[in-house]
């Protein structure tokens, strides 16, 4: 499980942001919004640009640095436009079984970094400096991977400026989970476990209507008519009333239609919220692996206040464990009915993160309406 | 200059609807000075005079005669604004406190068993629709302890025939142990020209420290007020006066403001022989704003007002 993100010197983050997650009030109610002590529903609320996505994207980070890839087209400015230094820190803390691992790295830019290290139990076990070629491998046996020739690593960093690379520093975490045979048990596999199965959805952009292919996979699967009903049962049960037929066009192509006395083109038609609630299960449900982390970025922007519940209400009874962040401005989900004052966060103009029950000096109950005292003004000092 | 901007919303406003009395006033002034945890500015807070009686009419007028049994979502700070000045209407979005506190009064030619419950059953909320806090018989209970502790609390009760209020307030008047200790800043506060003459002089003498006690012993005492009332409601509600050490949260939390309104009621029907437990409950504000600014760090704040004195 995560348990700290700490972010510094990132987009609009020019001071250090921290997301605590065992900050935790001990509420008897919403107990499913916790688990095993660490916040695992969590929802986000700001005003306009106070960087509800950019937090998003910054805790996704560890994703693209471990695992490479394709670092997602961001072609935003990366640094804080306000400040003099000349890279963003993150630092990412987890507990796995009873242990507990420290990955902190700097990134002058989106593909390059300025150094990281990784602390297992208290204990440095690598620290890399890229900028100045340091390298020091203090206590890789302590995580069982003294057996990394380490030597090959350094060598491939020393590469010539002519060459062209996607990324010119390796991140050594990186090289070193797939370069080294690690026990099952290992927490570096733990955590490469984990940040394999983090995800980012965003739903309240132009990336609604998506070109065509991206979808034929998705309309591949939806050949199998136990899915195809699935997916249907999952609008219905969402709020949205309406039968779905696949068909394959003679050019070997598939469309989706709703079901009326004529077919009606499922794409062109269907409304905002059902795009959005459309997008939300195809990156989610029909996947194979369990997420570990999600980031639902203004994930009801279309959605009907009831929408809005019944979706949350999903999430937590089909990913019971999983640490799902949630942004929104529907201030109807600021209730103890399935939320509660500690997983609920207002982030501010100035980049600080205060749950509710941190944001006023009165003590918060079960009783309180939580929305109420939002808008007229009770946590203002924090918004 | 553009002409983007409209008109601006007010918000973390503070309504304090009273019967009017300077004292009531006064009492959440020395309650804000004493607690400023509880982060409310004497001056963002909105007054309303008036009697619960008036009040519940207004709401009728407003809202329906059925406005209670059919749950109507009131909003005071409109009722009360739309009567007062109309032209600018608040709501109660923009209050962050919505206080009731009103005396039982029960020999009120207006006093309605059902009224007054329908109040309590409806304003149990500071942070929504508002709380109402009933003071048995008046505003004045809060001062009546003879002395700290106060054993004999558990048992005070008024006749219902000790009335018009004067007579209760001339008899906590003279029982009282707050009166001495609650002049001094009351009478800062009565000398308009000459507060700045002696706040200066407090300055120059180093006395702010002394000062800054009184705030603390004040605390100190209110805060054996509330510990002493939640025994009293206790009392009243559940027949059981002492509460063990570090159960007293727990024992706030089982009151019931409309059981004890009407344990009251019951008590005080008969005209010659019924009586009125005292109870003030306007205190327990605080308990509710977050209860451990009533059990937190005694022990300092007499040690160090003993020491001032």
């Amino acid at each position: 499980m995560l348990k700290k993100f700490t972010l510094k010197n990132y987009k609009n983050f020019k001071d250090e942001i921290m997301i605590d997650f065992e900050n935790t009030a001990g509420y008897q109610f919403s107990t499913d919004c916790i688990a095993d002590g660490t916040i695992c529903k969590m929802l986000i609320y700001g005003r306009n640009a106070t960087g509800k996505t950019n937090l998003g994207k910054a805790l996704i980070d560890i994703y693209m640095t471990m695992l490479g890839g394709r670092r997602y087209i961001d072609t935003g400015v990366f640094l804080n436009a306000d400040s003099l230094e000349e890279a963003a820190a993150f630092s990412y803390e987890f507990g796995f079984d009873g242990h507990t691992l420290i990955y902190r790295y700097a990134r002058f830019s989106n593909q390059e970094l300025k150094n990281e290290e990784l602390i297992v139990d208290e204990k440095t076990i690598f620290r890399c400096d890229f900028e100045n070629c340091i390298y020091d491998f203090v206590d890789l046996e302590y995580i069982n991977a003294e057996t990394a020739s380490v030597d090959r690593y350094i060598q491939s960093m020393d590469v010539g400026d002519e060459e062209e690379i996607q990324e010119p520093k390796l991140p050594f975490l990186r090289w070193l989970i797939s370069n080294v045979a690690l026990n099952k048990d290992s927490v570096l596999i733990k955590l490469s476990n984990y940040a394999r199965r983090m995800a980012i959805i965003t739903a309240g952009n132009a990336m609604l209507r998506l070109p065509k292919r991206m979808n034929d996979n998705f309309y591949e699967s939806l050949e199998d008519s136990a899915r195809l009903k699935d997916l249907e049962d999952f609008l219905n049960e969402m709020g949205i009333e309406c039968k779905l037929i696949l068909k394959k066009l003679p050019d070997g192509q598939r469309e989706l239609y709703f079901g009326h006395e004529k077919l009606v083109p499922f794409y062109e038609t269907a409304s905002s919220g059902t795009l959005a609630l459309v997008n939300l299960y195809r990156r989610l449900i029909p996947i194979s692996w369990e997420p570990s982390f999600i980031y639902l970025d203004e994930f009801d922007a279309f959605y009907h206040y009831e929408m809005a519940e019944n979706v949350i209400n999903y999430l937590k009874r089909r990913y019971p464990k999983c640490q799902i962040v949630m942004t929104s401005h529907n201030t109807n989900l600021m209730t103890n009915r399935f939320m509660r004052p500690d997983c609920l966060f207002i982030l501010s103009r100035t980049g600080t993160l205060t749950s509710l029950c941190n944001a006023t000096a009165r003590e918060l109950r079960e009783g309180h309406n939580l929305e109420k005292m939002y808008i007229s003004g009770e946590f203002e000092q924090y918004e | 200059m553009n002409n983007y901007q409209g008109e601006g919303r007010r918000r973390s406003q503070n309504l304090l609807i009273v019967e009017g009395n300077h004292e009531k006033n006064k009492l959440f002034w020395l309650i804000f000075k004493c607690f400023p945890e509880i982060n409310i500015d004497m001056d963002e807070i909105w007054i309303y005079g008036t009697n619960i009686y008036q009040l519940y009419a207004d709401i009728v007028k407003e809202y329906g005669e059925k406005w209670a049994e059919e749950n109507d979502n009131i909003d005071l700070p409109f009722v009360v604004s739309k009567k007062q000045c109309p032209d600018m209407l608040r709501y109660k979005e923009d209050f962050t406190n919505i206080i009731l506190v009103f005396d039982y009064e029960r020999h009120d030619k207006k006093f309605s068993e059902k009224k007054i419950l329908e109040m309590q059953k409806c304003f149990v909320d500071a942070t929504d629709m508002g709380k109402l806090y009933i003071n048995y018989p008046m505003i004045e209970s809060y001062q009546h302890l003879r002395q700290l502790p106060d054993c004999d609390f558990a048992e005070r009760k008024v006749p219902v025939a000790l009335q018009p209020g004067k007579e209760y307030k001339s008899l906590v008047k003279k029982e009282t142990i707050f009166r001495s200790i609650i002049d001094f800043p009351q009478k800062i506060d009565d000398l308009p020209t000459a507060k700045y003459q002696l706040a200066d002089w407090v300055t120059k003498q180093r006395y702010v420290l002394t000062n800054q006690t009184y705030w603390k012993y004040m605390r100190d005492v209110f805060q054996q007020a509330i510990q002493h009332n939640i025994c009293k409601a206790n009392r009243i509600q559940f027949k059981q006066y002492d509460i063990p050490v570090g159960k007293y949260k727990e024992s706030f939390e089982r009151l019931d403001f409309t059981e004890i309104l009407k344990i009251q009621n019951l008590a005080s029907k008969d005209s010659t022989v019924g009586f009125i437990w005292v109870l003030n409950t306007c205190i327990f504000f605080i308990a509710e704003y977050n209860f451990t600014l009533v059990m937190k760090q005694r022990e300092d704040y007499t040690y160090e007002a003993q020491n001032a004195t």
